[in-house]
Formats: C-alpha cells, structure tokens, sequence
C-alpha cells in the first residue's frame, strides 16, 4: 500500500458488478429474442440474439459467482472514477450544450486542475491541440465539428 | 498472381501512405499503453477521406511499424510500448543500461526489418493459395471457422479465459442491434434510429480501445519517463559479424512467429515468449540471457514482426480476424466497402497485391527511419502523459462524429470507453469483445445461409468432416478455457 492510498478494499465488486450488468442484458436479449419468435417473427433473424443472450447469462453468472483478487486504494479508486465522470460529463452534458471547442476547453481547463503535475504546461498545451484541431475540420477540411444548443 | 493485377497493384501503391502510416505506427507503438490496435482505430476516421488502397496500405504500414516501435520503449525505460514488445525488456534494458542502447536498438530493428521481410515474401506466397483454398468452404465451414476462430481468440487472448470469453459473446450480442438486412427486423434498437445501422463500428472501436488508454494515462502515470541522457545518442547500427552472430535466432524466431500467427488466437503475447525461450535453449551463451544477450532481443523481435504479417493472411484471405488488430483491419476494409475474404482476391486482387508489396516498401522506410531517429522517437516519452490523454480523447470525439457527424456516435464512444476502462480493470477483454462484434454478422449470415441451403439443420446435423473439426477443436478450446479458469 502506497503513503496515503487509504484502505485497501477489494476490486472484486467491479467484475461482479459488471458480470451482472451482462448478465441483465443477456436475460432481456435472450427473452425478447424467444418473445419475437414466439409471435411469429423470422425466427432466424433471432437465433444469434437468442443464443449469444443465453450464453452471456450463462457466463455473466458463472463469473459473477467467482471474484477478481485485484485491489486498489479508496484514493486512486476515485481518482479513476473521477475521470470517468469527467469523460462522461464532457461527451452527454459539455458537447451537447456548449458545442466541440467550448466543451473541450472546459475539459482540458479541468483535466490540467485535477490530474496533471505540470498545470501549466498540460493546459496550454491542450488548448493548442483544441483549438488546432477545431480550426483544422472546421477550416481545412469543413468538417463543422459539433456544436451546442447554447452557443457552437 | 498474374501480370495484369501486377500492374494495377504497382499503380495503387501510395508512398505518401506508406511514409504516414510508418510514422503514425512509430508514435502509437512508443506510448506505452496505446498500441497498434488502438492507434489504428484512432486514425479509422480518416478511411474516409482515403480510397480502399491507400486506407489498406496505410494501417498496414502502421499496424507493422508500431508492432516494431513498442520494442524502443522497452529498451529505453523498460516499460514495453506493446504488450507483446515484453519478452525484448528482458536483454534490451539490460544492454541499455551495460551502456549499449545504441546495439540494443539495432538488434531490435534490424531483426524485425528482416522478419518483415520474410514475412511479406510469405503473405505473397501464401495469399492467393490461401483464398483459393477459402472458396472450398461452404456455409458451414465458414460459420465453424468462425466459431472456432471466436473461441480461440477469446480463451487464449485472455488472462482470465471465462471473461475472455464472456466478453466475445457479449461482442455477437452486440452485432446483432440493428436492422436484420436479411428480413428487415429491427433488432435491440429501441426506436433509436442512429442505432437502425447497429452500433458505429469507429464509436465502438475508439471507445474500447483508445478511451480506456486514455482514462489509464491520466490516473496512473503522474509523470513522463525520465531519460538516462548520459549515454548521450549512439548509433543505431550493426556491423555484418554482429547481424551473422544472431542470424540463427532471428530466424527462428521469424519462423515462430509467421507459423503461430497463421492461426487464429495463437497471436499475441505469447509467441515472443515461446521464441525467447526457443533461442536460450538453443543458445551456447544461455547465462547471458536476461543480462543483455542479442539473441534475447532479435528472437522476440523476429517473432512480433513476423507475427504481424502472417495474421493478416486469414483475415485477407478468410476474412477472419485472428488479432484484435487484424479484427480492426478487417472493420477499415468493411468501412472501404470491401468485403474481405476470396473474394476480395477474385474481384479486387490487386488490392491486397498493392498492400503486400507496399509493406516491403514500408520495412526499408521502417528501417531507415529507426537508424536516423530512433533517439528521437525515444524523446517522445518525455511528454507529460496527460497532454497524451487530451490528444486521446479529442481524436475518439472528433473520429467517432466525422464518421457520420452526428452527436451520438461521440456520446456512444464515451460510454464503450467507460466500459472498456471497467473491463480492462476487471481482467474482462475488449479485444475479444471486437473480435467477437466483427466475427458476428459473418457467423450469423454464414449459419442462416447453411440453415437455408440444409433444410434446418445448418450442416450441423450431418456437419462435413472440415466443419466437424472445427466445431471440436472449438470444444476443445472452450474446454481447455474453463479448465484454465479453475480458481479464478
């Protein structure tokens, strides 16, 4: 365990956490793919969905029963899930509201605050290959890259 | 291969493409972490704006010299630039730090120069039989590769084979949204009508492989790579004793590498391994390995080079992806509008020709960029990682909209690379999950066309003895899976 990297818990839930997600998306593939069928549908079309949902249930659960041994501090756990959230916001909330050059710079501004060790460097930086790639589609190759609800 | 499609196949090749996908491959292969696979789904985008040949030739020249390139990182800060470049830490670092990284690199590269060599001379050998060969498969003999070719890759791809394999089911669970072009259903769409093509292959394959690689950069390494700069910049060379002193194991590492790569799931990690091993036993100076022994570093070299070459065989001549990056190879061919398998060899030969010949071309740029500037490319390794992960992710946004310039596939890209980032962390595989999203509609066609051409059966009631085998060596494999898994 590092200096500071909090208790260790277990990493197991996130396997099992995932495994249960498949196994949720097999059960509703396989059962919507047997309903289709049932009504009268090309069964073939639904033969792949059917079986590959009945396997990944079948798999999810086998894996869900077992665990992972990997661990990780409570520290560096959500370091990581901080970036996820970060990703997340950038791509469902950012993009759509603020448009591409807006929502990147909030990223980057952000990305350089919480995860780099050189601030200054990382932000101008990333602000440089923002800007250079929106003027590079927008201009160069009239791509328009996306724009917002609020302002592009 | 007739003169005609010679000819057509010599107007085809692109220098411009060869000398770009040689660079790109470079700078994906030295950042630890990114990789072939992830640098080619990275630069999909572009497959747009180039014609089928040059998108081909392109990602080939990359795919070959970032399979090279992972091996600078390893010599240099003894962290591979690829997984596969690991086996090469071993003597690599340890001749760096004898003060040799100069001869460390140059065994290195002209090793993977030579196999890339032998290897091409092999894909043009062995292409055209090998398709010929592809046109005696029936429907069910295509679908049973394809089962077999799944499960391969999934259990022996994965360190965790249960996972593996659950996550290349996942992959044909995931093939199957949209609408069936067979009888027109909508399948897992929920209304949404960018989801009526299925998922967006670029948004798919950005988000698992690049995304995670991104997330990892930015949590994980607070710090670029420090440099020894003493030793200051060496010559990248070898002189003519030095290459006949290792020629033995560089060959055999060569043969390895291009057997194991002909088939599918044998790829990867593992046969670099299986060729250091191979050259220390058949070494007179077996104490000299681990402590900077040439052999050490030109087998595992040979091996990846080689390697890279032959799994590209039966995904041009079968179409079935035998590699994560061949998987994404043959999704740039799908967006190209080409259909990989015969019949790109029947219809369009001079395309996979054009490739061929173009990676010879390629090996001599590869060869002569690695002797001037590989101790440029190594300066490379002092950007701060998180400028890496900004350049990262504004790629997968900017690659994953352009493709059809709509929000969702960049929305969608996120959320494969939030779940690619969870599997990653919980031994599950994305690359199986690829393979097993490309392998599905050839699977699921092939199985409809046998059931159609069986009266119901599929061939699988009565199945032909090239089916049969198939379809046991994939028990076999998923046995061999779950065994493997026991107390995991």
């Amino acid at each position: 365990m590092q200096p500071g990297e909090g208790k260790l818990i277990g990493a197991a839930w996130a396997g099992r956490a995932f495994a249960g997600l498949c196994a949720i998306a097999g059960v509703y593939a396989a059962s919507v793919s047997l309903a289709h069928t049932l009504h009268g549908e090309a069964a073939s079309a639904w033969l792949l969905p059917l079986a590959a949902g009945a396997l990944t249930t079948l798999l999810s659960l086998w894996v869900a029963i077992g665990g992972s041994e990997a661990t990780i501090g409570w520290r560096a756990l959500g370091h990581r899930v901080g970036a996820m959230a970060l990703l997340a916001a950038y791509a469902l909330l950012l993009l759509p509201f603020f448009g591409f050059l807006t929502a990147s710079i909030l990223l980057i501004l952000a990305i350089a605050m919480f995860y780099a060790s050189n601030r200054l460097f990382v932000g101008a930086g990333g602000l440089i290959i923002a800007v250079g790639m929106w003027a590079l589609f927008s201009y160069v190759l009239a791509e328009p890259l996306p724009g917002g609800l609020l302002w592009r | 291969m007739n003169a005609a499609v010679l000819h057509q196949a010599l107007h085809l090749i692109s220098p411009f493409y060869i000398v770009a996908g040689t660079l790109a491959g470079y700078l994906v292969g030295i950042i630890p972490g990114l990789g072939p696979a992830a640098g080619i789904t990275l630069l999909l985008p572009l497959t747009y704006y180039m014609s089928p040949a040059e998108a081909l030739i392109f990602y080939a020249s990359l795919y070959q010299s970032a399979e090279y390139s992972g091996s600078i990182t390893a010599i240099a800060v003894s962290t591979p630039g690829t997984p596969n470049a690991a086996a090469t830490v071993l003597d690599g670092f340890a001749m760096n730090r004898d003060g040799k990284i100069g001869k460390a690199f140059a065994y290195s590269l002209w090793s993977a120069a030579f196999a890339s060599l032998v290897g091409t001379c092999g894909m043009l050998l062995l292409a055209e039989p090998m398709a010929r060969l592809a046109l005696y498969f029936g429907p069910s003999e295509y679908a049973a590769l394809g089962i077999f070719g799944l499960s391969s890759v999934s259990i022996l791809s994965s360190e965790y084979p249960l996972r593996g394999l659950l996550s290349a089911v996942l992959g044909l669970l995931l093939s199957t949204v949209g609408l069936d072009l067979i009888s027109g259903t909508q399948r897992f769409t929920f209304g949404i009508p960018s989801l009526f093509d299925g998922l967006p292959l670029v948004a798919l394959l950005t988000g698992l492989f690049a995304l995670p690689e991104a997330v990892v950069l930015l949590t994980e390494k607070q710090a670029g790579f420090q440099l020894d700069s003493r030793r200051g910049s060496q010559a990248v060379w070898l002189r003519w004793r030095e290459f006949a002193a290792v020629f033995p194991p560089m060959l055999l590492g060569t043969a390895v590498g291009f057997i194991m790569g002909l088939v599918p799931g044998l790829a990867g990690s593992v046969p670099p391994w299986i060729s250091y091993n191979l050259a220390r036993l058949t070494s007179r100076e077996r104490e000299r390995f681990g402590k900077g022994a040439p052999a050490g570093i030109v087998a595992p070299e040979a091996t990846n080079a080689a390697v890279m070459h032959s799994t590209l065989l039966p995904a041009f001549s079968f179409g079935i992806p035998g590699t994560p990056t061949s998987a994404v190879i043959l999704g740039a061919m799908m967006l190209s509008g080409l259909t990989p398998g015969p019949m790109l060899f029947a219809e369009h030969a001079e395309i996979p020709y054009a490739v061929f010949i173009s990676l010879f071309l390629a090996t001599v740029f590869l060869w002569v960029v690695g002797l001037v500037a590989t101790n440029v490319w190594v300066r490379i390794l002092t950007v701060p990682p998180e400028l890496l992960a900004i350049g990262v992710i504004l790629f997968v946004v900017i690659g994953s909209y352009v493709a059809r310039t709509n929000l969702f596939d960049p929305q969608l890209a996120v959320i494969a690379g939030i779940i690619g980032y969870v599997m990653k962390k919980s031994h599950f595989s994305a690359p199986a999950l690829v393979v097993g999203f490309i392998l599905g509609p050839i699977i699921e066609t092939n199985v409809r066309r046998a059931l159609l051409l069986s009266g119901g059966t599929a061939g699988f009631g009565m199945p032909g003895p090239l089916t049969a085998v198939l379809l046991v060596l994939s028990v076999v494999m998923l046995g061999y899976g779950i065994r493997q898994n026991r107390g995991r």
